[in-house]
């Protein structure tokens, strides 16, 4: 296989495992801010 | 539960998320660090994170189990915010083992899925642990909640060692485990001390994921328990007239 | 009692589905035959998966066809591919074809690389005796 197809497959993987780990704790962390402000609205 | 004030005034931390970015960091310098394999080339490289991304789903699963089994046992809600927080970060990493096994599959076996063993369990329970966040959504009575949810942490674990062992007991395309297996490990020392940190690095990972999401199950409970007494007039306040229509 | 049956009854029937799926699943979950398994067939029309070894030297490519022989620890079958192999196929690798057995060839569409779970910087590193008849 040619080297640079590889790579190309590579990069597609660390991109995707990346973009979903970043995601992902990024949605925590906005779930707990809106949480923690709802909670300091309400009580 | 403890005292509203108490939670919300705790101060959050932010060592988790620095400790979340060194570690998917490490894994990546360590992965592009060594060397390719000689029939997969640069390919291998995926393993590096296809494989503890799957280690995670198993771990985080374990301990679902685990904290169901306390729940169960002792009937904290603690216990079962520790589940629920553990069931979804294991949904995320079966999805990314997932993920990343179709993108390591298209250019080594040729396609990007097959329905052999390995695939096909791992894909039932991937949507059984969608079914216990679903389950989770269906009452807000937070007991109940946690006793339904509870019972499927527990039994939903069998799929863990199915799929694990599911490449040595049945005939799969994909290959066998390189690591938790009884026979040695076939794999260079450079490679095997990547993969070492690599799994290491994302349980570390895990662990700092942890922290975040049962902060955030906490805060999801203390809001839930405040609609719901909310809803409830106190003691002592109920000095409107009775609503003689209910009753009729 | 209906309390505990509201948990129960999700429960068994989450068990049943599991069990019914693990009955069906057992059968798919044959993924490929062996060469000894095929020889033992009729020859027959039937779609079915070969899987085995390449055997190294016998892989003759010509016309868009790949003609090659797969083993395993006791058997070899011919097998005529039509088409473009997968980029990893080579000689002595683990391959899984589907097509049909015509009793003295397998004629094949379909070619999947199964690559082992070995990994190696240096080519020279890879344990072939290991791994040659593992395959069943």
């Amino acid at each position: 296989m040619e080297f640079a197809d590889q790579w190309n497959w590579v990069f597609l993987a660390y991109a995707f495992c990346y973009t979903v780990l970043v995601t992902y704790v990024v949605s925590i962390a906005a779930r707990i801010s809106r949480s923690r402000k709802r909670l300091g609205e309400e009580s | 539960m403890t005292p509203r004030e108490q939670t919300i005034e705790r101060p959050t931390s932010v060592w988790p998320w620095i400790t979340m970015g060194v570690a998917g960091t490490v894994t990546f310098i360590a992965s592009m660090a060594v060397g390719p394999d000689a029939v997969q080339g640069q390919l291998s490289r995926i393993m590096y994170v296809h494989v503890p991304a799957a280690w995670l789903a198993y771990l985080a699963f374990f301990v679902t189990m685990a904290a169901s089994a306390m729940y169960l046992w002792r009937k904290d809600l603690a216990w079962d915010r520790r589940a629920a927080s553990s069931a979804e970060i294991g949904v995320v990493f079966t999805g990314l083992a997932i993920g990343l096994g179709m993108i390591w599959a298209k250019p080594t076996w040729g396609v990007w899925w097959t329905w052999d063993a390995r695939l096909t369990l791992t894909a039932i329970m991937f949507f059984v642990y969608l079914g216990y966040l679903a389950l989770r959504r269906t009452t807000t009575d937070l007991n109940a909640r946690a006793k339904r949810s509870a019972i499927l942490g527990v039994l939903a674990v069998v799929q863990v060692p199915l799929v694990h062992f599911s490449v040595v007991w049945w005939r799969t395309l994909h290959q066998p485990p390189t690591l938790l297996k009884p026979e040695p490990i076939d794999m260079d020392t450079s490679m095997l001390v990547t993969l070492g940190i690599a799994v290491v690095s994302f349980t570390v990972m895990y662990v700092a994921m942890m922290f975040k999401r049962i902060e955030l199950a906490r805060l999801e409970d203390e809001i839930t328990e405040m609609q719901q007494t909310a809803d409830v007039p106190i003691a002592g306040e109920a000095v409107t007239a009775p609503a003689l229509e209910r009753g009729a | 009692m209906t309390r505990y049956a509201k948990f129960v009854i999700p429960a068994l029937l989450l068990a049943g589905v599991l069990v019914v799926l693990m009955v069906n699943l057992s059968s798919a979950l044959v993924y490929f035959n062996t060469p000894t398994e095929l020889l033992a067939r009729e020859a027959s029309d039937e779609r079915l998966r070969l899987g085995g070894r390449v055997v190294p030297g016998s892989v003759d490519e010509r016309d868009g066809l790949v003609a090659f022989s797969v083993q395993d620890c006791d058997a070899a079958v011919e097998v005529i591919h039509a088409g473009v192999p997968p980029q990893l196929f080579q000689e002595g690798i683990g391959v899984v074809v589907e097509g049909a057995w015509t009793g003295e060839a397998f004629q094949s569409d379909t070619m999947l690389v199964k690559h082992d779970e070995q990994y190696r910087t240096d080519a020279e590193d890879y344990n072939e005796t290991d791994h040659a008849c593992t395959e069943a």
